[in-house]
């Protein structure tokens, strides 16, 4: 029967849709063909979504071309619906698999730094991580080597250990400075191994991250012991030996090495410390999480746990802010997108703007050191400013330049969506724009993106044109009332609208061009809600579900450093509800991802069939 | 403007009479092809969000097409008509817009936004694969920092790939550009037997992972290469470099940083891709006058205001639609448009300076534009329309004879894009019948 029903909407796309969405064709980049052959449905779940979208709302296929009946149109979408909307992700169980990738240019600085036991600030001499569709510059598919990129690695390192090692001339680096990089006690070089041999054990297995092998340290004593021969100073073959460690793949990449089995794995110690490190610090393990790798002990869920409350408290963590909540929220991008223009807007300067990022990544630390719930990120009644970022705010009392936790109780401002930093980000330069801010609402905040918007809506823009007179608002309604896009506008505007008090760089303005500002809004099912703090109301009485899982699946992409598959809904889903028993904490949260089958087994080649793993989800 | 790295008018004269024979290309002619494979060079100029009607065609033709007259947008291409083709009615069938169109402007294929994913190869890299042996650097990527939405998104900022899947860098800092070609690879302290061990361990590392990881180590390896590629022939070509430097202060090394001036930003740049080709430092150059969907500002070229791609939404003039910054505003449909056509014409003015440059540099027997072929365009016609059809494309320079040069091409039926990078790819030698959806060179270029 479903066979039957699959078969026949197989013929009716083919007949229908594949003239112009064929392999060879892909008109508009669209290939139902491939699409139509790759299993489950769901791993192509936005393309679906927007063939769903363009055959209910009767744009596709366009006018011009032969149109299916009603009744075909009806078991096209009921397929689909069937397939996609309410595929059963409960019944796929697979780790995933987590490829190797380069260290961000970020990671990279840090993780340099740590080891040598520096402060590098050459972050400036790489190029900008681009980024994908996923949105975080960790994920493996984005992390290109280019020869560019491979000769900035040279001069950077060579800059690093110079920076690291001065060397003077007639006067030897004391043994000790070496020693140190390798973790070595000071007095380790009297046994009987050869000093070299002792460092570089110590050394390798910190900047490999995990024990070197007999190969690589034969490899590298070899190379030492030539360039001695050959005449080279013992500090200046040091310092070659680290260049070379720092340039070589193994420091470069995060490398997990395959097993030989074809199942499913547990990652072992080493690589749950590097896990651990790079999702919550965004560098190498330290001393204690190498010693419990060594001793085996850190997949313990008690030593686990203990090792997480200390590795937040770091502040080695602040990158969960500053990086996680950023690239998530978009608030990196404050400074790029926004055109500072210092004669007409002598306020916005860059120590401003960089103060209100630092805003927004303070207060999404603080949820996540303070365990508060996650849904705090829309009612908190607090946040963290200085006195620039106070008088854009129009809060009284804050002086000088360094960020302090103030109340906001009685003032305009709570959580998120009252802070400067989204609410720029969320305009375009000089104006609000409604409809992104609900875009950024939905999409971002909420996970539940509107379709795209249909095909040949410019027609609407000439209609508008003639307009010119009427108030956002009112050009938002009409544009609303057209059947093509009210769909989706009557979503994403009303809360853009609700945020109108809030000027294009988030301050607070009573009316725009002198006409009193209209804050309300109407959700699709009826609700009416005012302003700020009637949308944060009606956000988390209908939609705290999907602010939660969506925390959980751009935290769960960050920590594994990949975009999420199909088969990432189960463990999202499964959290998702573990959570609600537990006040939606966020140290729960971080705790999850941590025991959850992806981030503690992973299949060592590139998955596809549905594989069982051995453990299940807190 | 002073302290800004140029070529001056002098220097280059200068040059010219020294007749400083730079380029190695009689060494490197010896091996037997032909001189066409041996000198040409070719570059792309990309430009984003399209170009209106009436600034690209030009006024007046005679019976066999030849370029009579340039319209008034074109003014600064004038005097160099001669060394202008035009064809009309080309296309990219596959992708287009302005992340997929950008993305596969040199690929020929398509980019669905959902993968990174270009269909194939790019022209550049796979001309860069042919000739690039002989040069230090095997193609250079230029490119400018992005103003605006947009400026870190991927398809919207890449032209080149290495493989379909693997974008290839680019460099956006004029000094980064110069101390590629003109110093070693850190500074001098990178010695090779450092690079030997690399490779090594890359390789034992590669044995031991799955097939999808080594072929991550495999980009690793090539990259190495490349470096130690370009040691090797920076150290055979030390000691002319040297004297180079010494002769002419085309060779000053440029401000760290970036221009203020766009104007200044921009013709650096250009001064730098004549100098990687007129130095032999490379034969194939991209370089993207802004990403795919620029939103930069022009308000300082004097009448123009609001961001390019705005602009290039010239039927809205209100200054409300989503397009635009709500402060800026227009007076008429007629004054927007032609204040998009005078960005075009700033552009044109740019690739002018260029074509000058260009000119007037000996390159063996003829100037390096006569050894040249540019393609200068975008993946769009139209900007407020956002026409996949009928791009705007000018191929620039003889390349080196090749190019039946001062005439416009009609096209009855929709030509691919495609055509012409197999045409340039077979004039460098390169065994290949096909390049993306074709098997039909642009065998009119010549015609």
């Amino acid at each position: 029967m479903a066979l039957e029903k699959e078969e026949l909407v197989h013929d009716l796309l083919s007949s229908y849709c594949l003239d112009c969405h064929d392999d060879t064709i892909e008109k508009g980049d669209l290939n139902l063909e491939s699409m139509l052959q790759t299993r489950p449905l769901v791993r192509n779940l936005d393309a679906w979504r927007n063939v769903m979208a363009r055959v209910e709302h009767r744009d596709m296929p366009p006018a011009e071309k032969p149109q299916p009946s009603d009744d075909e149109r009806a078991a096209i979408l009921d397929w689909l619906e069937r397939e996609v909307v309410h595929f059963d992700y409960m019944q796929v169980k697979h780790p995933g698999h987590e490829p190797i990738r380069r260290l961000t240019h970020l990671e990279f600085i840090r993780t340099a730094s740590d080891l040598l036991h520096a402060d590098f600030d050459l972050l400036e001499l790489f190029p900008t991580d681009l980024s994908g569709a996923s949105g975080f510059d960790n994920t493996a598919n984005t992390l290109f080597v280019q020869p560019m990129l491979m000769e900035r690695y040279l001069s950077v390192v060579d800059r690093m250990v110079d920076l690291a090692f001065p060397g003077k001339e007639d006067v030897e680096i004391p043994w000790d400075i070496w020693a140190r990089i390798a973790g070595m006690i000071p007095d380790q070089s009297v046994n009987d191994e050869p000093r070299i041999q002792a460092f570089l054990k110590g050394f390798l297995t910190r900047a490999f991250r995990r024990p070197a092998g007999p190969e690589d340290l034969a490899r590298y004593i070899l190379i030492f012991d030539q360039w001695r021969q050959s005449g080279m100073a013992f500090d200046e073959a040091m310092r070659n030996l680290v260049t070379s460690v720092l340039v070589s793949p193994t420091f470069i990449f995060k490398i997990e090495m395959p097993a030989e089995s074809a199942d499913a794995r547990r990652i072992d110690a080493w690589e749950l410390a590097s896990r651990l490190s790079y999702f919550l610090w965004a560098t190498m393990p330290d001393k204690t999480l190498f010693r419990l790798a060594a001793e085996n002990r850190l997949h313990h869920p008690h030593v686990l746990d203990a090792q997480i409350d200390r590795m937040l408290e770091d502040p080695r963590a602040d990158t969960l802010g500053e990086v996680f909540a950023a690239q998530w929220l978009g608030f990196d991008d404050l400074g790029t997108r926004i055109r500072m223009d210092p004669i007409d807007n002598p306020w916005c300067t860059d120590s401003l703007m960089h103060a209100m990022k630092a805003e927004t990544a303070t207060f999404f630390l603080s949820l996540v050191r303070g365990n508060q719930p996650i849904s705090r990120l829309l009612d908190a009644d607090y946040t963290y400013i200085n006195e620039e970022v106070a008088k854009l705010y129009r809060i009284e009392g804050v002086q000088g330049p360094h960020l302090r936790r103030v109340s906001l109780e009685g003032t305009v401002r709570a959580g998120l969506l009252g802070q400067g930093s989204i609410l720029a980000v969320t305009a375009f330069p000089y104006r609000t724009s409604p409809v992104v801010r609900g875009k950024w609402v939905l999409e971002t905040l909420l996970g539940t993106p509107p379709p795209h918007p249909p095909p040949n809506v410019s027609e609407l823009d000439e209609a508008i044109e003639d307009n010119r007179k009427l108030t956002p608002r009112e050009k938002l309604e009409m544009h609303r009332n057209h059947p093509k896009c009210a769909g989706c506008h009557e979503q994403m505007d009303p809360i853009g609208l609700s945020l109108e008090h809030f000027d294009w760089f988030g301050r607070w303005r009573p009316r725009l061009k002198r006409e009193p500002i209209d804050a309300t809004g109407k959700l699709p099912d009826g609700t009416h809600f005012e302003g700020l703090s009637g949308l944060k109301r009606v956000l988390l009485e209908n939609r705290l579900e999907d602010l939660v899982r969506q925390t959980v699946r751009k935290m769960l992409a960050y920590a594994l450093g990949r975009s999420l598959e199909y088969y990432d809904e189960r463990t999202v889903r499964v959290l998702t509800k573990h959570l609600a028993g537990e006040q939606y904490r966020f140290r729960e949260l971080v705790r999850g991802i941590v025991h959850s089958a992806p981030f503690q087994f992973k299949l060592d080649t590139e998955p596809h069939e549905p594989v069982e793993p051995t453990i299940e989800s807190p | 403007m002073n302290n800004t790295w140029r070529i001056s008018r002098r220097s280059m004269l200068r040059s010219l009479g020294a007749a400083l024979a730079l380029p190695s290309l009689d060494a490197m002619r010896a091996h037997g092809g032909s001189q066409v494979e041996d000198t040409l060079k070719v570059g792309y100029l990309y430009i984003p969000n399209g170009v209106a009607e009436g600034a690209w065609q030009p006024a007046s033709v005679d019976a066999s097409d030849r370029l009579l007259k340039l319209n008034p947008w074109m003014s600064p291409l004038e005097p160099f008509k001669k060394d202008i083709l035009i064809p009309e009615n080309m296309w990219t069938p596959r992708g287009n817009g302005h992340s997929a169109g950008t993305a596969t402007w040199l690929t020929g294929g398509s980019y669905d936004d959902i993968r990174i994913d270009a269909g194939g190869t790019s022209v550049d890299q796979l001309a860069a694969r042919k000739v690039g042996h002989g040069t230090m650097l095997p193609s250079l990527e230029l490119s400018l920092e992005g103003e605006g939405f947009f400026s870190n998104s991927l398809p919207r900022n890449t032209l080149s790939w290495a493989n379909e899947q693997l974008p290839a860098s680019r460099e956006t800092r004029p000094r980064m550009v110069f101390d590629r070609m003109f110093r070693r690879a850190g500074e001098g302290r990178v010695d090779r037997s450092v690079l030997d061990l690399v490779m090594d361990q890359s390789r034992s590392l590669k044995r031991r992972l799955g097939r999808q990881d080594a072929l991550k180590i495999d980009e690793y390896l090539d990259a190495v290469r490349a470096v130690e590629r370009r040691i090797e022939f920076a150290e055979k070509q030390a000691s002319r470099y040297t004297h180079a430097t010494r002769s002419s202060d085309l060779f000053q090394r440029p401000v760290a940083g970036i221009p203020a001036d766009h104007a200044v930003y921009v013709q650096t740049m250009m001064d730098l891709m004549v100098l990687a080709f007129w130095s032999g430092a490379t034969r194939v150059c991209t370089f993207m006058l802004d990403h795919g969907q620029s939103n930069r500002y022009f308000n300082f070229i004097d009448g123009v205001q609001g961001t390019w791609h705005a602009l290039s939404h010239w039927k809205d003039f209100s200054g409300k639609t989503e397009d635009d910054d709500g402060v800026t505003s227009w007076a008429s449909r007629k004054t927007k448009l032609d204040m998009y056509n005078t960005v075009t014409r700033w552009h044109h003015q740019q690739v002018a300076y260029l074509l000058e440059r260009m000119q007037t540099l000996n390159d063996g027997e003829g100037s390096l534009l006569d050894h040249s072929m540019l393609l200068y365009g975008s993946s769009l016609a139209d900007g407020h329309e956002h026409e996949s059809e009928n791009l705007p494309l000018m191929v620039l320079g003889q390349g080196c004879g090749t190019i039946n040069s001062g005439r416009r091409i009609r096209y009855r039926k929709k030509r691919s894009l495609s055509a012409y990078h197999l045409a340039t790819l077979q004039r460098l030698g390169a065994v290949t019948e096909t390049f993306a959806e074709t098997s039909d060179p642009m065998g009119e270029l010549q015609d």
